[in-house]
């Protein structure tokens, strides 16, 4: 069997924002699987991470001012 | 404030219908950038004027989003200098701040305690939180909108979650985000 690639804070990271590739999430899942104290907390900075990605979404669905338009007008067709 | 001069270069096809469509996520930047002030959207005007005015500059393979958060950047930051003050107004009054809905109550009060967390945030860090973890910037792009290496954003980013997590864990008392890292 092939030696498992070593986790490094950056894996941990990426893991954190949705960054890795399935094959290497897959691998982080397991070293976290017998790092119980580390799986902690990387599952809470996940949970912050799920949040994060909420914040302001309201102000995506707001009308924008109508000044915004008006500088648009600017562009040459 | 805003420049009214026309573009240097004829747009590109589907270049108008982009930019309309990132307006809302250039005024969320603008608010975050400064905390919600009411100086929020004269600088998302201005960075779309100079947009308008450079479009000619767009390349066809960059990331618009990106490429309007860079010259917000440069925006905020000239006109910070202008002002000789710092980009972060500390007479905002966060409690007008109007955090995200969301279904439940408990989680609605979540959300908006980590708003204000974050808005506590020192600027570099908010920023790059705001850039990789709100809007999913690829680590290039947030680099290239603060104009700083990669491993530069990495270690802000990983720092601004350590001091949101701080923040959020130390029961609401305020100025601890603050505290944890100026740069």
């Amino acid at each position: 069997m092939a030696q498992r690639r070593q986790v490094s804070a950056d894996d941990l990271q990426d893991f954190i924002e949705g960054r890795l590739s399935a094959e290497r999430r897959g691998e982080v899942e397991a070293y976290l699987q017998s790092h119980p104290a580390e799986a902690r907390r990387v599952e809470a900075l996940r949970e912050q991470a799920g949040r994060l990605r909420r914040l302001g979404s309201e102000m995506l669905t707001e009308p924008v001012p109508s000044q915004f338009l008006d500088i648009l007008k600017r562009l040459k067709n | 404030m805003a420049g009214e001069e026309k573009s240097d270069e004829p747009t590109p096809v589907g270049v108008h219908d982009a930019l309309v469509a990132e307006l809302p996520h250039l005024r969320r930047f603008a608010y975050y950038l400064t905390r919600g002030s009411e100086r929020a959207d004269d600088i998302a005007q201005e960075t779309l004027a100079r947009a308008v005015k450079h479009i000619g500059r767009l390349r066809p393979d960059s990331n618009l989003r990106a490429w309007l958060f860079t010259i917000a950047h440069n925006v905020a930051r000239n006109e910070a200098r202008r002002q000789r003050r710092s980009p972060v107004d500390p007479h905002t009054d966060l409690a007008d701040l109007q955090p995200a809905q969301a279904q439940s109550q408990d989680s609605a009060i979540e959300l908006r305690e980590m708003h204000e967390a974050v808005l506590r945030l020192p600027p570099a860090f908010r920023q790059t939180l705001f850039l990789c973890a709100i809007e999913g910037l690829s680590y290039e792009d947030a680099a290239e909108v603060m104009a700083v290496p990669i491993g530069t954003v990495r270690s802000r980013l990983a720092r601004a979650r350590l001091a949101l997590e701080r923040d959020l864990a130390g029961s609401g008392s305020k100025g601890k985000a603050a505290e944890a890292g100026k740069e």
